[in-house]
């Protein structure tokens, strides 16, 4: 009956620590790795193959590669060595472009092909029949050591998971899945992390199916069916997606609602634990249920809540005696210091040399050249299909030009991809304004903080004693931002509760707590009532003041009269005008243009 | 005299799932008119459309269309009574022609009226006729929206509302698309209800209007009267809790 | 010698390709009007192909067991997505979540399948009939039949797509559903109409595995799903015309590499082909060349 017990309890941590892996990659970092029993089972054979002694006779005809004979604890940190590297290589080639839901197929597509090529080959890793004789890694697998040894193990996965799930890189995880393209643009490696996140739940999987495989002694295909990684995915569902603690119980759920199962139910074959037909149709309905009814699971994970000090003139509904003088009239403004770029240097920052962009037979932008100075706000206008947009995105590397090039302080930028523009300094908001709508408003803020140093390798390692006072400034600036556009009050409310208007603040916010040099905003007060309006246009003047440069296509004229040094007018793909607002009014080119639309 | 009232909205709250975004909301639209819904952002306008046709969720509130209760009732069958629906944004089966676009429109009518009703809609925006082979996918934002007021004019609603036409369009085209509406579809006998974020321009061309702050109506009255209430511009510029007089 | 080999393993291919042709259009359809990956249609090739061996067991007749097998699955189908899938969807599921879903219930029906029917492999190929020589290839009478079905049931298809109200309706429904009802098309009737039909295909793919397949146990499914996946995903997803062709390429493709290589490692390139496709070319391939009139997704 103990022997029993302790079944139970290395179960229990063994499947936790793959369910811990598995909820950082789907829970927090949004991708569904529909073939994680695949890392699982390389753990496995790898810890076999490495603990094995040099072709040793299994008696089934099948051999196997390797057989080093190493240390348990050696053969255990190979395991997730191989884990770490097919988890990379894997995100390398699969994780790029691919839909979130193509991705999911492609892993589960991989998983059944190496079953099958394992299970065909028997010279690679025995076979059909498999690997046995392998030594526990020296503890007793009869033992409570060994449960012991296990929860060690996973005491130490704990630490190690939560500087990925939680703090500033969890956030980071968390806006990647909920708007890439945006987070994108605010300077997040989107590729890098999900490699990051894939070696690392590669990681965890490996250190699983090593544990098991010490564990049992054995280890061939029927235990490593596709099917297998349904259990983990189901113990993440149940437990709580996105919270470690959620799935610790979600796994107690698993094993034990399937191993109870088992007394009571007709099973098949000789792994009780995992294939009985009763147990796996109530299983998968029981997973549909909380789908259905609970999709937050047992132990949902908790949004965080921060403190941050209310000014005293307190939430929206009080006007400011500042407002009602009415909106931003002329230009009384001076020539800030510029921060960044030579002293007194007319060049343009950024510039847009002679681009041409095609679609099949239409030329959205024709033989365009554009450029931004510092410290000046260039408007960009033009009736709809003037290709505005298009050359935004050109500017801001979601979009390459079929001919001519970006500039930036001098370099040729084409090439360069959106999320390192955006670390150079180079910052969009987009016109769909995608909030990360499962973080609070205060977090979408401060995720768009840039050079967090809790990102870096040396941040995830040395943990919250290196980045904690960065932090706490991070979340200072972000909470004033809140204060200046008025939304203090929702600074802990979901993003995905914002109106429309709200939205769009808080996508110009975010790119203001980059701390850009250059700053492209795409129609920023599109549905926005004009005091939010206001907001917006002082927040651009100060901008403008600190030195920044500020491109702004828009439609609101007015608006575009009351800030912008310069004014481009763009008709059909190219250039038709320049100069001031108030003389462009009267061009007669530019009013034709408008007229056909 | 409410039997007149061609829609006659009663008391709406409404908005998605649990969430309550309008309440006690009555409007009423008149044969041949054109009636404006303003207010900042957040205020709601849309949903008031949205629940007026079946795709947001009505809580309590009565929706009259011609004398007949149409609370709730699904969109198709709003249709069939003589409603048309231009949606915000997303308005055109993007991957098919300007043609099939305004066909599908006439899904309900029988091919010889389907035509019949193709070549009014083309007469009445002639711009299409150069388009009609290409895909609306590939057409500028002004030009899209005419091919989405033009299929919804396909089956001639008494009734055509529309979901802030004018979003992402130059002042210009605005200014254009709003008097096509006004005197175009008017001139047809076609109501139309119509949500719009710049207040101004809309309440200059419609007969009545509502406006619309934090979920309920704060005025009703002749657009002209909206234009010049005191308190407008607060409602516009000051962040909306100071009601007009 | 060599070549009757080769033209056999052609004409077979052709075969299987015909049969995967109906599943993969209807599973590609079921992705174009509802935008879920169903992955439960594995299980209910299986469900079809159980369905039909009982039936024939109780002395139906094969073509007579086909059509009540389809209509069964036919409208199990519409349950599932009336129950499960559009109300997961209504309450903001994303494609991943759904495809979690379809996973879940594919456990469910094929483990449901697996309590009543047993572990065992069970076989009801009806009689084969002659061979034939059809174009220069080897086939069965049975093979031809099916290659006649499925010929039929594509060209039935394509008149329905192209030429029936109910066809434009389907094409607004999945290109716009709130547009499409605001042309008066009742959406909820055409979303139920097509799963009904594709519901129809599985069953009629599942019966033609079976009766094809020398034997088969409850894991039947799950197998010729991927080969319909893969199939479909050359054709570009939601594009019907592409999946007949994508189908056909698959079939032939498994048949060849099961007479070059190795039998048991077709199974292996069908899902490297799959798994190159997802990860080079996720539009596919064939769409374009199929005239991409079908069903975006």
């Amino acid at each position: 009956m103990s022997y029993y017990a302790l079944i139970l309890v290395c179960y229990l941590g063994i499947d936790t620590i793959a369910a811990w892996g598995l909820n950082l990659e789907y829970g927090v970092a949004g991708v569904a790795n529909l073939g994680y029993i695949l890392f699982i089972a390389a753990g496995a054979y790898s810890y076999a193959v490495l603990r094995l002694p040099r072709g040793l006779d299994l008696g089934t005809g099948a051999s196997y590669i390797g057989g080093l004979h190493w240390p348990g604890w050696l053969a255990i940190l190979g395991s997730v060595v191989v884990g770490a590297l097919l988890g990379a290589l894997l995100g390398l080639v699969a994780v790029r472009r691919v839909r979130l839901d193509y991705f999911a197929l492609v892993m589960f597509g991989f998983a059944i092909l190496s079953w099958t090529l394992v299970g065909a080959v028997p010279g690679f890793l025995g076979g059909q029949s498999g690997l046995f004789f392998i030594d526990d890694p020296g503890v007793s697998r009869t033992s409570w050591a060994y449960a012991v040894l296990v929860g060690i193990i996973c005491v130490a996965c704990w630490f190690v998971l939560r500087r990925f799930t939680c703090g500033p890189v969890g956030r980071t995880l968390r806006a990647i899945r909920d708007a890439p393209a945006a987070a994108a643009s605010l300077g997040k490696n989107l590729f890098g992390w999900r490699i990051v996140v894939q070696a690392v739940g590669g990681a965890f999987a490996a250190l699983s199916g090593a544990l098991l495989c010490g564990f049992l002694g054995a280890w061939s295909p029927p235990a490593w069916t596709s099917l297998e990684t349904l259990l983990y995915l189901t113990a993440v569902i149940v437990g709580g997606l996105g919270s470690d603690v959620g799935v610790l119980i979600g796994v107690a759920i698993v094993p034990v609602l399937i191993v109870q199962g088992v007394q009571f139910l007709p099973t098949i074959s000789s792994f009780p634990q995992f294939t009985s037909d009763g147990t796996m149709i109530l299983f998968s309905l029981t997973t549909l249920g909380f789908l259905f009814f609970r999709p937050q699971g047992v132990l949902p994970s908790r949004r965080p809540r921060m403190r941050i000090s209310t000014s005293p003139h307190g939430s929206l509904g009080e006007h400011a005696p500042q407002v009602a003088t009415g909106r931003v009239t002329a230009r009384p403004r001076s020539r800030g210091p510029k921060l960044l770029g030579q002293a007194g240097s007319d060049d343009a920052v950024l510039r847009a040399e002679d681009v041409t962009v095609r679609y099949g037979g239409v030329v959205a932008v024709d033989h365009v050249t554009f450029q931004a100075r510092l410290g000046t706000i260039t408007g960009l206008i033009g009736p709809n299909g003037a290709g505005k947009s298009t050359l935004m995105n050109v500017l801001r590397g979601t979009q390459s030009p079929d001919e001519g090039r970006v500039v930036l302080d001098g370099d040729d930028i084409s090439a360069v991809p959106t999320y390192r523009r955006a670390r150079r300094g180079l910052v969009a908001s987009s016109q769909l304004s995608e909030p990360f709508s499962r973080l609070t408003v205060i977090e979408n803020l401060c995720v768009a903080a840039p050079a967090q140093r809790a990102e870096r390798l040396s941040g995830i390692v040395t943990g919250r004693r290196l980045w904690r006072n960065q932090e706490q400034v991070i979340i200072e600036r972000a909470a004033s931002l809140l204060e200046e556009f008025r939304l203090t009050s929702k600074a802990n409310d979901l993003a995905s509760t914002l109106s429309g208007g709200e939205r769009k603040m808080l996508d110009v916010m975010r790119t203001l707590m980059t701390n850009p040099r250059v700053l492209l905003l795409d129609e920023p007060m599109a549905g926005v009532t004009p005091a939010l309006c206001d907001r917006i246009e002082r927040a651009m003047l100060k901008l403008a003041n600190q030195g920044v440069a500020i491109v702004v296509v828009e439609h609101d004229l007015a608006s575009i009269e009351r800030i912008c040094d310069h004014v481009v007018v763009m008709a059909s793909g190219r250039v038709i005008d320049t100069g001031k607002m108030d003389v462009l009014r009267s061009s007669e080119v530019v009013q034709q243009a408008y007229l056909n639309g | 005299m409410e039997s007149q009232q061609l829609l006659v909205v009663e008391a709406l709250t409404a908005g998605y799932g649990s969430l309550q975004i309008v309440r006690n909301v009555s409007i009423s639209v008149g044969p041949r008119e054109i009636v404006a819904l303003v207010g900042p952002n957040g205020a709601g306008k849309s949903t008031v459309l949205r629940a007026i046709v079946g795709v947001a969720h009505v809580f309590s509130g009565e929706v009259r269309f011609v004398d007949r209760v149409v609370t709730s009732s699904p969109l198709e069958e709003l249709v069939r009574l003589g409603v048309g629906y231009v949606p915000q944004g997303d308005d055109t089966f993007s991957n098919l022609t300007v043609r099939e676009n305004l066909e599908m429109g006439g899904y309900l009518l029988r091919p010889v009226e389907r035509r019949e009703r193709v070549a009014m809609v083309l007469e009445r925006w002639p711009q299409l006729v150069s388009m009609l082979k290409r895909r609306t996918s590939a057409l500028s934002g002004g030009q899209q929206k005419m091919v989405a007021v033009g299929r919804a004019m396909m089956l001639e609603p008494r009734l055509l509302i529309l979901d802030e036409p004018t979003a992402g369009l130059s002042e210009q085209l605005t200014r254009v698309v709003i008097e096509d509406i006004s005197v175009g579809l008017a001139r047809s006998g076609t109501s139309v209800l119509l949500v719009e974020q710049k207040a101004r321009i809309v309440l200059e061309t419609a007969d009545r209007a509502y406006v619309l702050v934090q979920g309920e109506v704060a005025m009703a009255a002749p657009a002209k009267e909206v234009l010049a209430a005191e308190g407008m511009a607060e409602i516009f510029l000051g962040g909306g809790t100071t009601r007009p007089t | 010698m060599f070549f009757s080999g080769l033209s056999e393993a052609i004409g077979f291919g052709l075969a299987s390709g015909a049969v995967l042709s109906i599943g993969s259009v209807g599973l590609t359809v079921q992705f174009g009007i509802s935008g879920v990956f169903n992955l439960a249609y594995g299980a209910l090739l299986t469900v079809s192909a159980f369905g039909g061996y009982y039936l024939v067991g109780v002395g139906v007749n094969f073509w007579l067991a086909m059509i009540i097998v389809a209509v069964g699955v036919g409208v199990l189908s519409v349950v599932i997505n009336t129950s499960i899938y559009a109300p997961l969807q209504r309450r903001g599921g994303s494609p991943l979540t759904l495809i979690v879903a379809t996973l879940y219930v594919a456990t469910f029906i094929q483990y449901t399948v697996a309590a009543i029917a047993g572990d065992q492999e069970v076989s009801f190929a009806p009689q084969s009939g002659r061979e034939l020589i059809f174009l220069g290839f080897h086939l069965t009478e049975l093979q031809v039949e099916f290659i006649g079905v499925a010929a039929v049931l594509m060209f039935g298809y394509h008149i329905l797509l192209s030429r029936s109200t109910l066809g434009r309706a389907l094409r607004a429904t999945a290109g716009n559903r709130t547009l499409a009802r605001a042309c008066g098309i009742r959406t909820r009737r055409v979303v139920d109409f097509t799963w009904l039909i594709t519901g129809m295909m599985c069953g009629v793919a599942g019966m033609a595995l079976a009766a094809t397949t020398v034997a088969f146990d409850f894991n039947l499914g799950t197998l010729f799903l991927f080969y319909m996946v893969a199939g479909l995903l050359l054709g570009g997803a939601g594009h019907p015309y592409g999946a007949m062709i994508g189908a056909l390429t698959i079939g032939v493709s498994s048949q060849l590499a099961a007479f070059y290589i190795n039998p048991e490692l077709s199974d292996v390139v069908v899902f490297s082909i799959m798994v190159i496709i997802l990860l080079v070319r996720p539009r596919g391939i064939f769409a374009a060349a199929a005239g991409a009139t079908g069903l975006e997704s």
